[in-house]
This record gives C-alpha cells, structure tokens and sequence, in this order.
C-alpha cells in the first residue's frame, strides 16, 4: 500500500495517454457489461416465461407465416384449452417522420389470461382498453419516443396492412418486453381492411388448465392441422420464447466474437502503452533497483500501474455501461424481471475483464522491467 | 564498524561482445577504511565507474573477492544483493536521477519504502536529509523547479537517508557549473568531516579529487603503479 502513491505518479505522468488507454479498456468493458445484460434479460424472459401454463401455436416453419384465424375456433375445442387469443404482429409508422413502430392486434378479452401477467398491465388502463374498439395500449418507450401522452389520437399507417389506425391512447403496457410495442384490438384491424380482406395470425397464445396437459394439448392441436395448407406448431411459451431468443443468440455469438477480437485488440493497445511507458522509464527503473528494489518488487510496481490503469477503465466502462442502459428507457431492477437492467454481476463481470487485460497487458513489460540490469539501464537514452 | 568497508581482492571485471571477452577491471586490490574519503580518478574508459558500480552491488566481479560492508558480494543472490544495497550503500549519480513525478522530499522518502517505517517517521526523516543538505525550504519543490546543484543535494540526501556506511558517488560534479560543483563538493566534505561518513567520489576533476583525503588512480583498468595515497597538493599541482 505503501507504493500506491508512487505507482498512481507514475500513470499520471502522461494523463493523455493514461486516459485514452483506459478508455480502449472501458469500450471493451462496455460491450461485455452490454453481453451479459442481454444474456440475463434473455434468461430472465425464459424464467419467468417457464412457471406459466401457455402454449403457443405457430406456423409450422416461421412464426412469420400467418395462420388463419378460423383455426382458433378449432382450437379452443381441444381437451385442456381454457383460453385463446390471435395474435397479428404489425409493422407500420407513426409521427411526423414516418418512424417504424410495432405491435400486435389481439383479442382484449382472454388479452390477460393468455399473454402478460395481470400487473404488467394497469388495471384501468386495461378496463379503458376492453371497453373502445379503438383504444390503443403502448409502451413506455414508444409513448417518450412520439410524446404520447393518456387521450391522445394515435395514427398507425400499417405497411403490410396498408390501413391507417386512428387510435385512443389509453394506457401503457409496462411489461419490459413490450416497452417499445403497442397493442389494438383484433376487431378494429378487421374493420379498417374490410371485409374482404381478413388479418393472418401469427401466433395463437392459448392457456391450458394444466401442466401435465401441456403435452397432450400439444399433440392435438399439431395434429388437427397436420398436412393442411397452413400447419402448426405448438410449443410451450418456454421454448417459444427460446427459439426467439436463439435468435437473439445468434446475433450475440457475432458480437462476442467480434468482442472477444476487440478484447485482444485492447490488451496488445495497453501492452504497448505500458511498453512504451516502462521504456521511457528504463533509467527510473534501474534507479529503483539501485536503491534497493528488488525485481519482484520492481515486477510488481509496473504490474500494479498496468492494473490499476485497466481497472480504471473497467470502472469507467462499467459506470457508462450503467448510465446508457439507465437512460435509455431501461428501468433499473423495476418491472417482473428486473428485465434490462445492470446486473451487479455484469458489473463484476466487467471489472474482472478489466483485471485480465491488466494483468495480460502489463505482464511482458514488467517482466522486462524486472529483468532490466542496472548498469546497462543507467546507461540507457531516451 | 571494525575492518575495511570495502575490500577487494584480486577483482578482475570483462564483458562479453559477441564471442570477445573484454577485460576492464584487470587485478585490483583495493581496500577502503572506515570513515576514508576516497577519490578515484583516471581518463575515460579506465574503468572507475565499473569499480564503483562493483562496490555499489550493481555489477557482480568476474573474479577476485569483494567485501563491502562486511558482506561477500560476489556469494549474494540477486534480492540479497538489492536488499543489501537498500542498507548499505548511497549512490550518488552524475545526472542526479531524481524520478520527476515526486517532489523532493518524496525521492528521498523512496529508499526509506524498503524500510519498516511509518509513512510520519519516513517524511521525518527525509525532511531531515534534506535539512541535512540546507535545501528545507524545497521539500515540495519537483525536480524541474530546481538548478542542477539543488537537484545533486536532493541526490545527495536520498543517498544519505538510510545512514548507510558507504556513499559512492559517480562524477557528482559532472553536470554541474563551477559554482555549484563548489557547494556539492563542499557538502561531500561536511559529511565525511562532520559526520565520518566514508565517501568514494569517482571522477576526472582534479580540483573535485583534491577534496578527497586519498586518491587513486586507475588506467586501463589497472591501478597505476603510482597509486598510492596523494595529498590534496599533490592533485592540484598534477593538474593541466
């Protein structure tokens, strides 16, 4: 402890590069905090997704390829189906620029047996929603991104449903997943394409009256619609949920190897920044050695800047990590699964990523320090 | 301390360059008494400072015996070897080497962080050092704010803080003009008088070798046959 003045001198001595040093460690600490959030925020979903009795019924091959909704009829004839619902996802615009929003036409009705729990949705705001055809219910992030506010008119121009939706604003969906999505009746998408032209479903969220009948509810429905133009697949919301997640896992492969690259990338940028310090330093160092400092000792000095510099940006990475997620629409810990948040562990996670290039990083020069001979060293020039 | 502080007994030193072996140091015997004020002198390349880094502990004999302090340190291990030095010996450089990130009195704290010291009694006693070297008055001075003379005494008392029975010093004037060589010289003095310090100052000034009470001569790296004890007059008569 006794060095820490002495080492904490020596960082500061070129503060430019100390700072741009550490900031190539807090990108890289960012990225991994930003990692392990999307990893827990996606096993959190699975988790809590897990305890509730719903299975999903898609298409066979995509849950993109829409299923008729005279299929929901048959459905709720199956043994064990206590509720259904139909849902259609919708891509359209909203505001003055034309921005992209989504969100999904359902059936308000079974809306709370068969999709978010109960305190995912204000109770009155949901009354308000059952009650108009045209009621619209949004997420937090959507209403901030359009200054939405309760009793606002809403239009939604649908892309692939070329209608334009006049809705009233009456409440939010404060489910994490559906912060940025919003929610119309079923009724009111069928009423603006008219009667020729009926709205697909792109999933069937059905409730089922047990756990044990979940297979067998499965079974039924997949056969009922076996070699029909449109099969199905029916799945528990678990694995429904994980076949979406994989995809966002595909994409978080990419990003880690690209980070796992840019971690590399980071350590040989702070290996060499400790490089060029310790030789700027060489007479310093043997200096310290001719005063007595052992090359453990030595060892170690160098090794402790190479740390505490990367640590520094660790912390830096972490604390910027937290504000971004923070800000953004992420409520920290809130919601029913503390969904987007900073986990202490991301954090921890980060700071011991941040240990790892420091040690990496400032092995090599230190080992170099350690071994420099004092009479060659105080000869040396820069 | 009873016996020589430095005894040397046949050193030879040679360094390798590719496959040549280069002699500098060839059968020197030498021996150093307590409270002696040494000066060795001789041309450029005659290998003085290679003798004193061999008495400083920064280089280890090729052969021949080493005794400094009372230690054999041509049987010390690497971390002896520093460990002893953290005690033992005060080295004084040409170029000062004082680190520029700390003040002066925190280069002269550095030696005292081998020690087990509390952080009040090591300020006490570089502050003491300092003292020592009448600069009290830039204790929290950094180096660039300070003339090459002040620059050598902070030098001087980072050399002296652990009261170690040896002080080396390597051409302590080298850098500095006449003025301040004068009052570095005259430092050098006051601590062997006043303080019985026994000093070894390698260097090529004749007025700087005359401060000493000995001196002796090295070329080629070999003591000159004439190395024998000189008077101050004799030094100062020798020179161009």
């Amino acid at each position: 402890m006794k060095f820490f003045p002495l080492l904490l001198k020596n960082l500061l001595r070129r503060r430019r590069r100390a700072a741009l040093t550490a900031s190539s460690v807090a990108v890289c600490v960012f990225i991994l905090v930003a990692l392990v959030t999307l990893t827990t925020y996606m096993k959190n979903i699975i988790r809590e997704t897990d305890s509730r009795l719903i299975v999903i019924t898609r298409g066979r091959y995509s849950f993109l390829d829409p299923l008729p909704y005279a299929y929901r009829a048959k459905i709720e004839h199956v043994p064990g189906v206590v509720a259904s619902n139909a849902v259609t996802l919708i891509i359209g615009t909203a505001g003055d620029k034309d921005e992209v929003v989504n969100g999904m036409a359902l059936i308000p009705e079974t809306y709370l047996d068969t999709g978010p729990q109960k305190e995912e949705i204000p109770p009155r705001d949901f009354d308000a929603f059952v009650r108009d055809r045209s009621a619209i219910l949004v997420g937090p992030v959507m209403a901030r991104r359009f200054g939405w506010k309760i009793g606002d008119t809403v239009t939604i121009r649908g892309s692939r449903y070329p209608v334009e939706l006049r809705c009233r604003l009456v409440g939010y969906l404060t489910a994490e997943i559906l912060s940025d999505y919003f929610a119309i009746h079923r009724s009111y998408l069928e009423e603006a394409l008219g009667p020729d032209r009926e709205p697909g479903v792109h999933f069937f969220p059905l409730k089922v009256e047990s756990r044990e009948a979940i297979p067998r509810v499965i079974g039924q429905i997949d056969a009922l619609f076996a070699n029909s133009a449109a099969e199905t697949k029916s799945e528990p919301q678990r694995d429904f949920m994980m076949s979406l997640a994989s995809l966002a896992r595909n994409i978080r492969d990419v990003v880690l190897a690209m980070g796992l690259v840019i971690v590399l990338a980071i350590v040989l940028v702070v290996t060499n920044s400790m490089a060029i310090s310790v030789r700027e330093r060489t007479r310093e160092m043997a200096v310290l050695k001719a005063l007595g400092f052992t090359d453990g000792q030595v060892l170690k000095l160098v090794l402790g800047e190479a740390i505490l510099l990367a640590m520094s940006g660790g912390v830096l990475g972490g604390a910027v990590s937290y504000a971004i997620f923070a800000s953004s629409g992420f409520d920290l810990g809130s919601g029913p699964a503390g969904h987007f948040a900073v986990q202490p562990l991301a954090l921890a996670d980060g700071l011991a990523l941040s240990l790892l290039i420091g040690v990496a990083a400032g092995s090599f020069p230190a080992l170099h320090a350690s071994r420099l001979r004092i009479v060659e060293a105080l000869r040396w020039v820069r | 301390m009873t016996g020589p502080v430095v005894e040397m007994r046949s050193v030879c030193k040679s360094y390798r360059r590719g496959d040549r072996e280069l002699p500098v140091l060839k059968d020197i015997s030498l021996c150093v008494e307590p409270r002696e004020f040494l000066a060795l002198m001789g041309p450029s390349g005659s290998g003085k400072s290679t003798l004193l880094n061999l008495m400083a502990g920064f280089d280890r004999p090729t052969s021949g015996t080493l005794v400094v302090a009372g230690r054999d340190l041509t049987r010390a291990t690497g971390p002896e070897l520093a460990r002893w030095r953290a005690g033992h010996v005060g080295f004084v450089f040409q170029l000062y080497n004082l680190l520029p990130v700390l003040t002066a009195r925190e280069n002269v704290e550095l030696p005292l962080l081998l020690a087990n010291l509390s952080r009040a009694e090591r300020r006490r006693r570089a502050e003491t050092a300092l003292a020592l070297v009448a600069l009290s008055d830039r204790l929290d001075h950094y180096p660039h704010q300070l003339s090459g003379g002040q620059e050598q005494r902070v030098a001087i008392a980072r050399a002296l803080v652990s009261d170690p029975p040896l002080l080396l010093a390597d051409e302590p004037t080298g850098d500095l003009d006449a003025e301040s060589a004068g009052e570095v010289l005259s430092l050098l003095d006051d601590l062997h008088r006043e303080l019985d310090k026994t000093i070894v100052v390698v260097t090529h000034d004749p007025v700087a070798a005359a401060r000493a009470r000995r001196v002796v001569r090295l070329e080629k790296g070999v003591l000159s046959p004439q190395a024998r004890v000189e008077r101050r007059d004799e030094v100062l008569s020798a020179a161009p």
